[in-house]
């Protein structure tokens, strides 16, 4: 009884696996092969030679460098800004008492309850009256106040000890000292946690940049790697799509081989908490 | 000029150059700001109201207005916009696929969420591994996800289609056909999110005191009424806070439909949110979009509260 047991549990993570192993790779294995083996049927598991050639082509048909500087402009700039609206906004929230604080606080939570997506046709509305329809400013700036950033940020400062900024205070060191020097190194790895989730929605954002976009100028990897599937004659070629999109892939791929453990410990407590 | 004597004086005793005096002053100054709460969330909150607050207003606004991009000529157009709405038969049929896209993906998220935390609930080498795995999706960009199911479930090359044939069942349209569109993006939502509720469901398991485990061991109690007495009344904060969330999520859900289906075969899969970005983005009726938004936020607050009264009694803390 306990071995069936055991066995229907292996058993179980096997086929649990493949479901979410193989997608990948067929990708993978679909951006090496030709054309031809690529819609063959029945279709082979593996190409016969590797086609290196398909990432050339969908580099040059993506115009990868163009997109991919402005995918990295976008998500630094983005990471930059929430640094220095969000970050000083969660310390006033955690540690400082004030008359509204309450009242605040709950208006950046409105944020976190109603999705953007209820209210992006003002917000699009709001975006072209400034000017910032096709711009970086408009990718970026918006995206500077996360109420998820702050919340989660608030959290971790709240559990600093109080009693190591008390003797600070005493020791006259300035606010900006307090909080470059003793706030910021403690609160490091929720910093850099927060950043990561940044950086990850920012780089994968599809949704906005294709509303707050019209041209190819600023828009980021997401939406130009899309385009391969988009060809005129009908025809789509999967092993170059597959080879794109292996691309666009590939950076948030090695961040998370390097980063596994981290990364899931963070989005569980972010989640969560 | 005098004044500036003794802090020169200073200056070359601490051998720094930052004490001079309208350096001290800047940094006294800047230490008064700073000192001050209101100034700390002033940017954060500016950008609030300017991105979360002001657009609902407006959206209210301008939802009983006519509103011609191209002319820009607005007027007062009463209550025309919401009638155009609840006589638009596409409205039904969104509203109908949403409230059927979101049952799927939040039941069966929860239900195999469930699961898979509890098979994979124990740490050890393989499970980290297979929970690693699952998790994947999560953080790769829906444009990825989309391209790659796309490729599986092409109705003419794609494998999924060939495996069915070969197991001898029917190959399907999937996102291109009107029957099976919603199931193919349903599919694919839950593919991309389940091992963040899986990592959830661990983390709220991990939760749950050893003891307690014990206490039902000695009185005997089974598998299934451990799971169901125990385990699953314990979990139920966490499985609550997924419900609101993922409830929200689905109702919210763009990236998926737009990419796969664009809402198609004849609307068969079209969501709330890519009908209104249809509404406002392809047609230019902005003052209908912003009546579609206006109902879709009462929608969702809606959803949320029955949410809230309908679980929150059941919520075990």
């Amino acid at each position: 009884m306990k071995l069936t047991i055991r066995l229907l549990r292996y058993l179980l993570m096997i086929v649990l696996t493949l479901i979410f192993i193989f997608p990948f790779f067929w990708m993978i294995s679909t951006s090496l092969k030709t054309y031809i083996e690529s819609i063959q049927f029945p279709p082979a598991m593996l190409p016969k030679s590797l086609q290196f050639s398909n990432y050339a082509e969908a580099w040059e048909r993506v115009r990868f460098f163009h997109f991919g500087m402005n995918s990295i402009i976008v998500t630094v700039l983005t990471m930059i800004g929430q640094l220095f609206v969000c970050v000083p906004a969660a310390y006033a929230f955690a540690r400082k008492k004030f008359a509204l604080s309450g009242f605040f606080f709950a208006l950046v939570l409105v944020d976190l309850m109603l999705p953007a997506q209820v209210t992006f046709v003002p917000i699009y509305v709001l975006l072209s009256d400034f000017g910032w329809i096709d711009t970086y400013q408009g990718l970026i700036v918006p995206f500077t106040f996360s109420s998820f950033t702050i919340f989660f940020m608030t959290q971790a400062f709240k559990q600093i000890n109080s009693e190591l900024l008390d003797a600070a205070r005493l020791d006259k060191a300035t606010e900006l000292k307090i909080m470059v020097r003793i706030m910021l190194p403690i609160a490091k790895p929720y910093i850099i946690t927060v950043m990561l989730f940044t950086a990850i929605g920012k780089w994968n954002d599809y949704f906005w940049t294709l509303i707050l976009t019209n041209s190819e100028s600023v828009r980021t990897l997401p939406i130009a790697v899309k385009g391969l599937l988009d060809v005129g004659d009908g025809v789509n070629q999967w092993n170059i799509s597959m080879a794109g999109n292996v691309l666009l892939m590939a950076p948030v791929l090695v961040l998370y081989l390097i980063a596994n453990r981290f990364i899931k410990n963070a989005f569980v407590y972010g989640g969560i908490k | 000029m005098q004044e500036n004597i003794p802090s020169k004086q200073l200056h070359y005793r601490k051998g720094g150059p930052s004490l001079n005096k309208p350096g001290r002053l800047l940094s006294r100054a800047l230490n008064k700001v700073l000192q001050n709460p209101y100034v700390l969330i002033a940017p954060a909150v500016i950008l609030a109201s300017l991105f979360s607050v002001y657009p609902i207003l407006f959206a209210v606004k301008v939802s009983f207005m006519n509103w011609d991009v191209v002319t820009g000529e607005q007027s007062f157009a009463g209550l025309d916009n919401y009638r155009s709405i609840f006589a638009d038969p596409d409205a039904i049929q969104v509203l109908k696929n949403t409230l059927i896209y979101a049952f799927f993906t939040v039941c069966f998220g929860l239900v195999f969420a469930v699961a898979i935390g509890i098979l994979l609930q124990k740490s050890t080498f393989l499970t980290n591994l297979v929970q690693s795995v699952i998790f994947t999706p999560h953080i790769v960009s829906f444009v990825s996800v989309t391209i790659m199911w796309m490729w599986l479930l092409d109705p003419q090359m794609g494998i999924v289609n060939y495996l069915l044939k070969m197991l001898g069942f029917e190959p399907q349209l999937w996102m291109m056909g009107p029957k099976t569109s919603l199931l193919s993006i349903v599919i694919v939502s839950i593919w991309k999110g389940i091992g963040f509720s899986a990592m959830l469901v661990i983390a709220g398991l991990q939760g749950i005191p050893k003891y307690i485990y014990e206490a039902a061991k000695l009185d005997r109690s089974g598998r299934w009424s451990t799971l169901f007495r125990i385990t699953i009344p314990l979990l139920s904060p966490t499985l609550f806070f997924m419900l609101i969330t993922s409830t929200i999520g689905a109702f919210s859900s763009f990236d998926v439909v737009n990419l796969m289906t664009g809402g198609g075969p004849q609307g068969s899969s079209n969501l709330i949110v890519h009908w209104i970005y249809q509404i406002g983005f392809l047609k230019f009726q902005l003052g209908k979009a912003m009546a579609a938004s206006v109902l879709f936020l009462i929608l969702i607050g809606f959803i949320s509260l029955m949410n809230f009264m309908f679980f929150s009694k059941k919520v075990h803390y």
